[in-house]
């Protein structure tokens, strides 16, 4: 089923090995498909973001796109109602 | 600096250990889109407070889907998040947080999970994102949580 972001993480998939040795670490916003802005903090990203119209990629370039589910949410004790 | 006292206390105000056991470091946030100030905005936009667990344990910071949801917060990218069923993409959402009594707003990245489907008491969890920029000092003895901004925005 198509994402909502595809377009821009196209972008961002082609743009990746460029981004990477230029701007590692930095936090780029993708918008309709073309890089629209790097930035130092993911903070400034975001305000520069959402002055654009919806959607929008903001991702930090060389960042994990995965993570382990927060073992606060996947293991909980449920204890029986007395 | 601004220190926020997050510790649970009784009806008499004195220090009760055990909701920090059942709940973990818990705080009030507000969570909503980002509202520039003096912006003119036709229909303001909607903000929810809800309660948030400061998780060392998450990397990203994490919000309930159907919160992020009803909030209409932007979505803006997506993750594999893998646990005991696998691995799921979710989506990523954009969100402005204030912590109240820190007198700290910043935007915050959020995996949408499922936290209120799960029973989870609290709508966010605040991960190593977001502990970048907070010092946390847990103080199990005394049952005494303690937040401080060291930038304030």
């Amino acid at each position: 089923m198509a994402h909502i972001l595809d377009n821009d993480i196209s972008a961002f998939e082609a743009l990746k090995s460029q981004l990477i040795a230029n701007h590692n670490g930095k936090f780029v916003v993708i918008h309709r498909g073309k890089l629209a802005g790097v930035y130092d903090t993911f903070d400034s990203a975001a305000k520069a973001a959402i002055s654009l119209e919806q959607p929008y990629l903001i991702r930090q370039v060389g960042s994990a796109q995965s993570m382990p589910m927060p073992a606060s949410v996947a293991y909980r004790p449920v204890h029986a109602a007395t | 600096m601004p220190l926020l006292d997050a510790t649970f206390r009784d009806s008499n105000g004195q220090t009760d250990k055990a909701p920090l056991l059942q709940f973990g470091p818990s705080i009030q946030v507000v969570v909503g889109h980002y509202s520039p100030l003096g912006a003119a905005m036709a229909t303001p936009p909607q903000t929810e407070t809800t309660w948030a667990l400061v998780d060392t344990g998450a990397a990203e910071s994490c919000i309930d889907s159907a919160l992020a949801k009803k909030l209409g917060l932007p979505v803006i990218d997506t993750m594999l998040i893998s646990g005991s069923h696998g691995t799921h993409p979710h989506d990523v959402y954009l969100a402005h947080i204030n912590i109240l009594g820190l007198e700290f707003t910043q935007f915050g990245r959020f995996a949408g999970v499922h936290l209120a489907t799960g029973q989870q008491a609290h709508g966010v969890l605040l991960g190593r994102t977001f502990l970048g920029n907070v010092m946390l000092i847990y103080d199990g003895l005394r049952g005494q949580i303690t937040l401080s901004a060291a930038r304030i925005l």
